[in-house]
Parts: C-alpha cells; structure tokens; sequence
C-alpha cells in the first residue's frame, strides 16, 4: 500500500522540479586558444622597435624573443602587443648580463633605464647570464599574482607603479614604473 | 589614362589583400613529402582538394585530423584528396604525428612555420587553416568544421 502512495508522490515532484526552464548559462573554458596556432602574437611582437626575432619555442609552449642589442627594452610595450593581438601574458621571464648586481628583498635596483623591485628572494650577487620574472599584474596568471601579493603588503605591487608610501625610497620619484621580479 | 590609373590602384589592393578568396585559383604548391619526392598541387585537377595546413604542435589541428581520418575514408575513392602542409619544424616531430593520427593522405612539409614561404604566400592568420579547392582548381570554401565538409563533399561528389 505504502508504495502506492509514495509513487504518485515521487512523481508529483519530479514534475513540479522540471517546471524549472533554464534561459542562461555561462561557461568558462580553459584551452580554447591555442597561442603558436596564432601568428596574430608572432606579428605584433616582432613588430616592436627592439625586437630583432620571435621564435615559436613549441617545446615550451612559448614564444622566444630576442632583443637587439643596445635599445632600450620596454617590456609593458611586449604586453600591450600581445593583449592587442587579443591574448594575454601567462609569463614573462627575461634573460640578461648582470655585471655585480647587488640584490635585497624589497630592495629596488636600476638596470639600464629600468627600475627592478626585487620580490621574495635572498640577497645575492647577480653577475654573468641571470633569469629574472616579472610578475606584475597581468604578467602571470590571476591566480598566480594573487597568492604573490598576498604575501606582501606593499600596494606598488598591485599597480606597479610607484607610490607615495611604497617604492619611492632610494630616491624614486612617484609614478615611476617598477617592474617587479622574482629570480 | 584616368582609367588605367584606376586599373592599377585595383591591382594594387587586390595584391596587398593577399589571402585567397572564394572563386580565386589555388595558387601552385610544391613542397616534399615524408619520402622526399616533391609533390604538387596541381596534379590533383579533377579531383575535389581539401588543402589543410596544421602542424603536430597545434592541438586544434590534430583533433580536426581525427575527423578529417573519418571523412576521408568516406570519400576517398570518390574523387577527394587531402593536401595537407604542415608548417612543422622539425621533421621528426611532423612524421610522428602522421603516424600517430593513421594519417594516409598526402603530407607535404614547409619548414619554418609561420615565417615558412608558402605561410607567407598563403597569408596564414592561425592554423588549422584549410580551403575546398573544387574540381576546376577553384577555391570554394575556407576553414569548414567536420560536418560541413561533409555536406558540402556530398554535394560536391555523390549529387
């Protein structure tokens, strides 16, 4: 008897819960893009004024850029160029000589015209061929910059810029780009 | 005069605006195969071409390939080919992912990617890029998903 009763009631709520009509959704997916499918990157940066090549690196998944020599190297230009190709920049690290360079934890050093604050690493001497990240906003994934700048608490590293109370030690006029690093 | 000015600065802008159109000619390919042999484009006349360009380091190419594998097998005794240039870089790699995705249509190989001649001449945007190529050596589709190529080949072969 029992199950007679409780069929017709399973089946009353069945129907009242596909009453429901679904107008929207939204999906995000990861991996639609495929970068080296694209020559849209390849373009726009080859076409920046210091760039002397771009290589497709298909065994990392990456593009290898080579600067000409003696230029001034503005990398927020090779960012602009790739989110104007209508990608975005998941890394960046660049490779350079170093000639002594004495680095400190949020310490800022200025190689050439550029202004290094150096993130989360021991105090070191960098000389010969060095690799160093930039991990400015939208120089890494969302994910990663936020467990980055959860770490600290200086806001130059939100904007990248300096401010009146972060970054503008050792002499640093405010507004000034920094560019923010790891090794 | 007026007009033939005219004439030329059409010519001009036909020229700069370089990526083949609907109804255009196929321009020549001829490029090595796996084996070496230089193969052409041209000899494929009577027949209904696919001409697809991919590479093995281009995910979206190689599930496209697992389609085209399907398809081909449908048609290939019909009058269709497939005239895949791959932009790969290195041979090796290019061979592997033949062998891996059973492909048995014709591979040939331009060497240097996007910065390759026939990438160039072809002005490739992204890749997979392919065109329908009709029997006449017109090209008369571009860039078709699976299903429609499909549709467009029964129309095309079995009418």
């Amino acid at each position: 008897m029992k199950k007679f009763i409780i069929f017709p009631i399973c089946c009353l709520l069945f129907c009242l819960c596909s009453m429901a009509q679904f107008t929207k959704a939204s999906l995000q997916a990861t991996g639609l893009t495929c970068a080296l499918c694209s020559n849209a990157i390849n373009k726009a940066v080859s076409q920046l004024p210091f760039v002397e090549s771009v290589k497709s690196d298909i065994k990392n998944s990456s593009f290898a850029i080579h600067f000409k020599g003696n230029m001034y190297v503005e990398f927020d230009d090779i960012k602009k160029a790739v989110e104007d190709a209508g990608f975005s920049v998941g890394g960046l690290s660049i490779t350079g000589r170093f000639d002594n360079v004495q680095v400190e934890k949020d310490k800022h050093i200025q190689i050439g015209a550029t202004v290094f604050h150096f993130l989360n690493n021991a105090n070191q001497i960098l000389s010969g061929e060095q690799t160093i990240v930039i991990v400015d906003k939208d120089y890494l994934s969302a994910k990663q910059f936020k467990k980055l700048t959860s770490a600290t608490k200086m806001s130059c590293v939100q904007t990248g810029k300096a401010n009146a109370d972060c970054c503008t030690k050792d002499g640093i006029k405010a507004g000034t780009r920094i560019y923010h690093v790891t090794i | 005069m007026k007009y033939l000015f005219f004439l030329f600065l059409v010519v001009l802008a036909t020229k700069t605006n370089a990526q083949p159109k609907q109804g255009a000619k196929a321009f020549e390919i001829a490029l090595p195969s796996l084996k070496g042999d230089t193969v052409k484009l041209s000899t494929l006349k009577g027949k209904v071409v696919l001409l697809d360009f991919w590479a093995s380091w281009c995910k979206p190419c190689r599930a496209s390939n697992k389609e085209l594998v399907k398809i081909y097998a449908k048609f290939k005794n019909k009058g269709f080919e497939i005239f895949a240039v791959s932009l790969d870089e290195e041979k090796a790699a290019w061979k592997k992912a033949v062998a891996a995705d059973k492909i048995t249509w014709i591979q040939v190989n331009d060497m240097g990617g996007f910065d390759a001649k026939i990438a160039e001449q072809w002005d490739l945007f992204a890749i997979p890029t392919s065109f329908l190529i009709d029997k006449d050596g017109t090209l008369i589709a571009m860039d078709l998903t699976g299903k429609q190529l499909e549709k467009a080949l029964k129309s095309l072969i079995d009418k």
